[in-house]
């Protein structure tokens, strides 16, 4: 450990020069502050790194689209570093695809294809051919997308792909199965009440969207009771189609060959007339106002945000670095740093700005904090919006955000398999394909007045929707500074 | 497998958060693994292992020391926990502008938090009164000393400079047995990682100690006492354990937190944090000889200190079935917790066996009958959670209403009761060693995943060897064994149940669901 007495040895030497200096303007001691960076500053500071090379898979070279006769779209790449192969097929039919009235249909429709049978095999028969192989096919529905995934050890490959396909084209929606799915999202539901954090976040979309937008009206147990068998089918009718349905598979094969197997799987599948129902509006609002869900628990879990943005506003990089250096990026954040490191209010506090919705997105900052410190929690996160609106960001804090993304860069690409779904992601979004090739340049190219004017646009302190489930009588009548206050009943 | 991953995620807690001759092994391609891996010993006793996976310009740390809540003194439970909150608080080099200012004001806290409490347990003595003026003059003083200390500290240092340098996945947790501090890097970062790791474990600072004390209690109030299932575990474990430590919960009681002081977390430190007490798994794109070189540069002058040591008391034999009903404002739930052998007995493998067949993925047994054919349950898990020197086979079960805990239970027991009579099916050990396998080979697809579950094992069994050989003993589980474990193991002499009901006069439970989902005259359709 030559090197670091020598570091030592210098830091005692500058902290000798440091007292020295500090002797002639006796009195400022106290108050005189130390030079801003740490003594390992200086030794990191020091240290070489040589360039990496990051490769950013391509479409044409790493990565192969190919497009079936009824639309599919395939993208293929092989991976032999493990004999393994994974699929995954996108279908735009989320929950924002759902009639308002008929909420829980993409959520359902998922959980049936996987979990109701195939027109081939009954889902006992499924589960038990799947398990025994190690293999696995689950379903899944976001808001825009229901997805469906596949996993299996490469000498399965065939079969695996057999009950892929199967799951995706002929579904069974055998009722029994339903039944039970259903029973046990009823329970589900009954149970968000016990889970506070969970809670919170409905109450909040709900506060914010209000229950004329499928994003704030919550699944209600009767709405779950009356899903039949015939919705489920209809719904994936008309939206899980072979028309839009993007299909990335990677791992221990030949492209070739696997292309013949998905084409012989899927390519026969025939595209009827597509009926993608438009996106429901998000209308703005101003919903300033304090939400309290009473519940006798130790802790309160609070959110305070707005409405955000869309996918479609060129203002997102910056706002993207913006949130990163507000509550974006755990402990570097200003208001991780001030609320749990400074304050010690909280061991849960972050904010959440997604700019990759189709439709306005929220925007939030969450907090966990005693009942006795929501005031002060609240305070502190409306106080560090205004901060941000108020002040530029220094350059360090933008340097950081910067390099944080920029060095980080290359673990967005460290599993073929998530590079290859990534890029098929892209083209479900409506992204350049060559996005991740131009990204950093768009954060490069992104200044701290630019940070100022996108926090004066789009975050609002003085129109913050705040929702707070806790012990109201420990905070309550404290809100009133930060809106009119309202209980919310219990559940609907 | 994967009850036990689950398991072990539920119980741990994240923070968000001699002279052995050198080297052996090099570069050669390991059993069970296809990867070269090098195992290399420094002379202060930290070990070091490094996985060649040269999938993406990266690599994965993992680093482990051999202390958790079971080393915790009498009355000090939460300390391991919040020691490792404590190590990103930075050092004499990071996180201070000052440290030759800082450090004797951080001393002097000490003192004064010392006299506070003192005078805080005078007033709790029978008879005694709290001398409200002295408490305030006390709190004054700390308040000004902390505003001093402050000016000196740079907050989070360590997290910004990993950040800046493309650190991803920057963590760490404690659990019963062991404190693991994991970061991701840019391979180019690996002497940055070997600065900023040796730095903290040479030479800590326990900077903002009170501060964060308050952060711990707020994760407490977090994991356990706003959670149904934190407060079903914790008086579970508390009462399937009378002796070992495994009883008190890693994020520590409420009463021994909030007195938790900096020289008791410094004192800790000094005992477990040794590199005899270490170690280190990297797992990426590296080169072996290289990592061993700067290891040993930034590792290699920590001095070796006397191995901590810590004896367990054993735990005495469990005359007879305890029952625990926790009250709380929430639906039910049920925990049922059999007593196990610790790690690496023989029959652990064919309690793995039996974990998987009861409570392992969408055809498991219990799953099967409670939630599919009779809908008593929206979920359940089993399997075997083992530490070193005890363990527990876990059942738990969300009752779906109007189902009753008393009809969940007795469908539990029916299937245990089964188990214990009929050897299991052909296809049943044929599905668990095809699911093993699988997870072999799954288990090499991420650095990360890979160095933690080496690590783990390295710790825990003291040769890494055993994350895949233990595959190879699980697989060899003859039906008839697994039969003889279920008997053995699952009877209720030797299980506590927990139960979390609603207390009676808490607030109501909303309304039961219309399983018929009949339509309310109120509402249009």
């Amino acid at each position: 450990m030559r090197r670091l007495d020598r570091i030592r040895r210098r830091q005692a030497l500058a902290l000798l020069g440091g007292l020295w200096l500090l002797a002639g303007c006796a009195g400022q001691l106290a108050s005189a502050p130390g030079p801003a960076e740490s003594p390992g500053a200086a030794v990191v500071s020091r240290m070489r790194f040589p360039p990496l090379q990051v490769n950013i898979p391509r479409v044409g070279r790493e990565v192969e689209r190919r497009v079936l006769a009824n639309g599919i779209v395939v993208y293929l790449a092989e991976d032999r570093s493990l004999p393994t192969i994974d699929a995954t097929a996108l279908f735009r039919a989320g929950s924002l695809y759902e009639p308002l009235d008929h909420q829980g249909l993409a959520q359902l429709t998922a959980s049936q294809l996987r979990g109701g049978g195939t027109t081939r095999l009954a889902v006992a028969a499924l589960n038990e051919e799947l398990e025994v192989l190690g293999a696995s096919v689950e379903a899944s529905a976001s808001l825009e997308a229901i997805t469906v995934s596949m996993g299996a050890l490469a000498k399965d490959t065939d079969r695996a792909l057999e009950l892929f396909a199967d799951v995706i084209r002929r579904p069974a929606f055998d009722p029994q199965p339903l039944q039970t799915a259903k029973g046990r999202l009823i329970e589900d539901l009954r149970r968000v009440n016990d889970n506070p954090p969970r809670l919170m976040a409905r109450e909040f979309s709900r506060s914010l969207y209000t229950e004329t937008h499928l994003l704030g009206r919550p699944l209600r147990a009767a709405q779950v009771a009356q899903v039949s068998a015939e919705e489920l089918r209809d719904y994936y009718q008309r939206l899980v189609r072979p028309d839009g349905m993007l299909l990335a598979v990677v791992g221990d094969f030949d492209r070739a060959a696997m292309l013949a197997k998905l084409t012989a799987l899927f390519g026969d599948w025939a595209a009827g007339p597509a009926r993608l129902p438009a996106l429901p509006a998000v209308q703005p609002r101003d919903a300033r106002g304090v939400f309290v869900v009473a519940r006798p628990l130790a802790q309160a879990s609070l959110a305070v945000g707005h409405l955000g943005i869309d996918r479609s506003n060129p203002d997102r990089y910056a706002l993207e670095l913006m949130d990163l250096i507000l509550g974006g990026s755990g402990f570097t954040s200003r208001i991780m740093d001030r609320v749990r490191t400074r304050e010690g209010l909280a061991y849960s506090v972050g904010t959440s700005f997604p700019t990759n919705w189709p439709v306005t997105g929220p925007f939030r900052a969450t907090a966990q904090t005693m009942n006795e410190n929501v005031p002060r929690a609240v305070a502190a996160i409306l106080d560090e919006m205004e901060r941000i609106r108020r002040e530029p960001v220094t350059p360090e804090e933008l340097a950081r955000a910067k390099q944080a993304i920029e060095n980080s860069y290359v673990f967005r690409f460290s599993s073929r398999a998530a590079t290859v779904v990534q890029l098929m992601r892209l083209e479900f979004d409506g992204e350049a394909s060559d996005y991740y090739e131009t990204l950093l340049d768009r954060y490069r190219a992104v200044t701290a007045a630019d940070i100022q004017r996108v926090a004066v646009t789009y975050l609002h302190p003085d129109a913050a929707t705040i929702v707070v489930v806790g012990d109201a009588s420990k905070f309550e009548a404290q809100m009133t500074r930060f809106g009119p206050v309202s209980r919310v009943p219990p559940d609907p | 497998m994967k009850p036990r991953q689950f398991l072990i995620a539920a119980l741990a807690i994240l923070v968000v958060v001699g002279c052995v001759p050198p080297s052996a092994r090099a570069g050669e391609p390991s059993d069970g693994i296809g990867l070269p891996i090098t195992e290399h010993t420094l002379k202060n006793g930290m070990r070091l292992l490094i996985v060649e996976r040269r999938e993406s310009p990266t690599f994965s740390a993992y680093l482990r020391f051999r202390v958790g809540s079971v080393n915790e003194p009498a009355g000090q439970t939460g300390l391991a926990h919040l020691l490792e909150h404590m190590m990103f608080k930075g050092t004499r080099l990071f996180g201070t502008t000052d440290p030759a200012r800082e450090l004797p004001i951080l001393e002097r806290l000490d003192g004064l938090y010392l006299d506070l409490q003192a005078e805080k347990a005078r007033g709790q003595l029978p008879g005694g009164t709290l001398d409200q003026a002295a408490v305030a003059r006390l709190e004054r003083q700390i308040a000004e000393l902390e505003a001093e200390a402050k000016q000196f500290i740079l907050r989070n240092e360590l997290w910004e400079i990993y950040q800046r340098h493309g650190g991803v996945g920057l963590n760490a947790s404690t659990s019963h047995e062991g404190t693991q501090y994991f970061v991701s890097l840019p391979k180019n970062r690996l002497e940055l990682w070997a600065l900023l790791e040796s730095d903290r474990i040479r030479d800590p600072v326990f900077r903002e100690f009170y501060t964060e004390r308050e952060v711990v209690m707020e994760e407490r109030r977090q994991r356990i006492d706003t959670s149904p299932r934190g407060l079903l575990f914790e008086a579970g474990l508390a009462s399937a354990f009378f002796a070992l430590p495994y009883r008190h919960p890693v994020a520590g009681w409420p009463g021994d937190l909030e007195h938790l002081s900096r020289p008791q977390a410094r004192e800790f430190f000094r005992a477990y944090y040794a590199p005899n007490n270490a170690l280190a798994v990297l797992v990426g794109d590296l080169d072996p000889a290289e990592v061993i070189r700067t290891v040993e540069r930034y590792f290699g002058d920590i001095p070796a200190q006397p191995a901590p040591t810590w004896s367990p008391s054993g735990e005495p034999p469990q005359a007879g079935e305890r029952r625990v009903r926790v009250e709380f404002s929430a639906e039910p739930q049920l925990l049922m917790l059999y007593r196990l052998p610790g790690l690496g007995h023989p029959d652990t493998h064919a309690l793995e066996v039996l974990g998987n067949l009861l409570g392992d993925g969408r055809t498991a047994r219990l799953h099967k009958r409670l939630v599919e054919e009779q809908r008593l349950a929206s979920s359940i898990s089993a399997g075997p959670w083992l530490l070193r020197h005890a363990g527990l086979f876990v059942v738990q079960a969300t009752p779906r209403a109007p189902h009753t805990l008393e009809e969940v239970e007795a469908a539990i027991e029916d299937e245990i009761r089964r188990a214990q009579a009929e050897v299991p099916a052909d296809r049943e050990m044929l599905k668990v060693r095809n699911q093993l396998e699988v997870d072999a080979v799954r288990s090499l697809a991420s650095n990360r995943g890979l160095a933690s579950r080496l690590g783990a094992a390295w710790a825990l069994t003291g040769d890494w060897r055993t994350a895949f050989e233990e595959r190879k003993r699980i697989q060899a589980v003859t039906p008839d064994e697994v039969r003889a474990a279920a008997s053995r193991y699952l009877v209720p002499p030797q299980r506590t149940v927990v139960t979390l009901v609603r207390a009676a006069g808490a607030a109501p439970a909303p309304r039961p669901a219309r399983p018929d989902g009949a339509a309310r005259p109120w509402e249009t359709h």
